[in-house]
């Protein structure tokens, strides 16, 4: 039987979907300059509030540092759009007259944006720009954590678009913050995708839902510094991307693996950019704060944290220039909880005898809550780098670079720039693609006649003849060709 | 601005006697409704067993839908004729504000009291799209 909470959330859903309906209908009939004009309005305006919607997300989330967040809503607003502002995203999108294939770009409908606490007002200005790209109407589900920036950066980006000649609500955000509502959503007839970011369970929500959805879950990256790697330079990177925003990124190094021969020299390097090597006890002491035994996960009560507060957190008395935490650690699992995936300024420390023990290190930590998200390597072996890349399972293998920027794209590397990383069907995902506007339309093919020349040429009566070989059928079919 | 105003005593004569004669006369007493540059226009006919017709010309963009609620037509449709009838032949382009009215005017009606006729393709794809695909009658009207 219906409780009255279902009810009510069904209702909710009902009306956010029957205007979502709408502006779907109403945007399918944007041209690309119309659509394009709404996107550039949406991009002026959240660039325009970049810094009032950062400092918004950190006082209301306490999380992150607040000048990283205006860095990361200048990406979303400024690099994603310029990735995507000329594509072709309306009607006709392509047409080879030799293949005869046509490609016509249609929105996929209504997109549900599950938002996370973490990149509370990055993601959905991100997710925003790619949706009306694709002339899709959006709904915003914000972590109730984050809801008041979140629902603030919706509105700036609606009021942007609605000036611009969006329809009527073609941007909504939902403000009720409980499971049922969620599901409601979720399970809605009349929603096309689920784009979700956040934690596990919320993303296995999002799949089990029965509509289509891009799900981004947790990460647990490895970072493994390489023989040839410049050890300086890899270290001054991995402190770029593990410091900052207090290493709320999912795509931010976890763990770092470095060869043995070279260990004291990464011990003092990283000690040098500001690095402070726990003891064991000291393990233990973050391990009890930095980590919920009972849920299997980060405590929430670290992330985003400085390493300052997680000291005090964790009772540790640390200089005051310390940057970063690193946990040297012998294990990988559930006996070693900062092997885990910790979105703090935490890195867990391991050394490995020679590539392949280090490789297979990266691959345990890999398949430890990360399988389909993220590695990185620092190297300057093209042959280690492939093997390296070939061997984990991750939707992107970021080199030389601070990962969690890389990962993100358009940076330090040509990767697409997204703040939702596919993670391939190891994550439960149909792509491993930095997800942007293309993922969000449906592609029709026109396919005008061009008659196959093998087959035209090949005697079809010979299909039937029982004492032709294959091998001799594959033969004929090939012939002169 | 025009309004869709229909004669208080005509639809008093039809509410008293429902007859074709005084639905048409009822409906003879409304005013078209369009936006000052005739980008778009409303106009009204009788049609069988009390049904409204509203015969719409132009682009159904937000100020024809502003137009439109100035006229204040959804509670004349409320009012007027057993069914209501939007004939589409002429529209080529449907806004969000007036996707609202097709809503609200096929929920103030009901079942079977409400249809959307001659659509072009295009906005046909729109009606779908909007989800007021069972409002749209088949093979026209």
């Amino acid at each position: 039987m219906e409780t009255k909470e279902t009810m009510d959330a069904r209702a909710v859903a009902n009306e956010l979907l029957e205007k979502a309906r709408s502006a779907a209908a109403v945007f399918s009939q944007f041209d690309q300059t119309q659509t394009d004009a709404v996107v550039k309005a949406v991009q002026l305006a959240a660039l325009r509030e970049r810094v009032r919607l950062a400092k918004m997300a950190h006082e209301e989330t306490g999380m992150g540092v607040w000048q990283d967040k205006v860095v990361k809503n200048a990406v979303a607003a400024l690099i994603v759009y310029e990735a995507i502002k000329n594509e072709k995203t309306v009607g006709v999108i392509k047409d080879d007259p030799v293949t005869g294939l046509m490609e016509i770009a249609q929105p996929v409908g209504p997109v549900l944006a599950v938002t996370p606490v973490t990149n509370p007002t990055s993601t959905v200005i991100f997710k925003i720009l790619i949706a009306l790209k694709s002339r899709n109407p959006i709904i915003i589900s914000p972590h109730r954590k984050a809801s008041g920036c979140s629902v603030e950066t919706a509105k700036v980006c609606y009021a942007a678009a609605l000036a611009a000649g969006a329809p009527d609500d073609c941007i909504q955000w939902s403000v009720h913050e409980t499971r049922e509502h969620t599901q409601a959503l979720m399970n809605h007839p009349d929603l096309a995708i689920i784009l979700a970011t956040g934690g596990g369970g919320l993303v296995k929500a999002a799949y089990s839902s029965g509509t289509p959805a891009i799900g981004v879950g947790a990460g647990n990256v490895p970072v493994f510094i390489e023989k040839s790697a410049d050890l300086p330079f890899a270290v001054a990177q991995i402190f770029i991307s593990k410091t900052f925003d207090n290493g709320t990124i999912c795509a931010s190094e976890q763990a770092v693996v470095v060869d043995a021969s070279f260990k004291d020299a990464a011990i003092a390097e990283f000690t040098r950019n500001g690095g402070y090597f726990l003891n064991a006890a000291e393990v233990k002491a973050v391990e009890a704060v930095a980590f919920d035994r009972d849920k299997g996960m980060m405590n929430a009560a670290v992330v985003g944290q400085s390493v300052q507060r997680i000291a005090e957190l964790a009772g540790l008395s640390i200089p005051a220039e310390v940057r970063m935490l690193l946990a040297p650690l012998n294990g990988v699992g559930n006996d070693y909880p900062l092997s885990s995936e910790i979105l703090a300024p935490i890195l867990a420390f391991y050394t490995a005898d020679g590539f392949d023990a280090a490789v297979s290190l990266c691959l345990d930590l890999n398949y430890h809550g990360g399988i389909g998200h993220s590695a990185s390597i620092f190297s300057n072996d093209n042959a280690a780098i492939e093997k390296f890349a070939t061997l984990m399972n991750a939707g992107r293998i970021v080199v030389n670079v601070p990962s969690s920027h890389g990962a993100v794209g358009g940076i330090y590397n040509m990767l697409s720039p997204s703040f939702t990383l596919g993670c391939g069907t190891a994550g439960k995902n149909i792509t491993t693609d930095n997800i942007s506007a293309k993922h969000l339309l449906n592609i029709q093919r026109v396919a005008r006649r061009r008659d196959n020349e093998r087959l035209k040429r090949f005697d079809q009566t010979l299909f039937f003849d029982e004492s032709l070989s294959p091998e001799a059928l594959v033969t004929r079919y090939n012939i002169n060709y | 601005m025009s309004s869709v105003n229909y004669c208080p005593e005509s639809h008093a004569a039809w509410l008293k006697e429902p007859t074709p004669a005084t639905f048409e006369r009822l409906v003879a007493s409304m005013h078209t409704c369009q936006t000052p540059d005739q980008d778009f226009l409303v106009t009204f006919a009788a049609g069988p067993e009390a049904a409204l017709i509203c015969r719409f010309r132009g682009k159904m963009g937000s100020n024809a839908a502003l137009e439109l609620e100035a006229c204040r037509l959804v509670e004349v449709l409320k009012e007027v004729g057993a069914s209501v009838v939007f004939d589409l032949k002429e529209v080529s382009f449907i806004s969000s504000a007036f996707l609202r009215i097709c809503l609200v005017t096929a929920k103030l009606k009901g079942e079977g009291k409400f249809h959307l006729v001659n659509p072009s393709s295009e906005c046909h794809k729109v009606l779908n799209i909007a989800g007021l695909d069972k409002w749209v009658a088949r093979g026209g009207a």
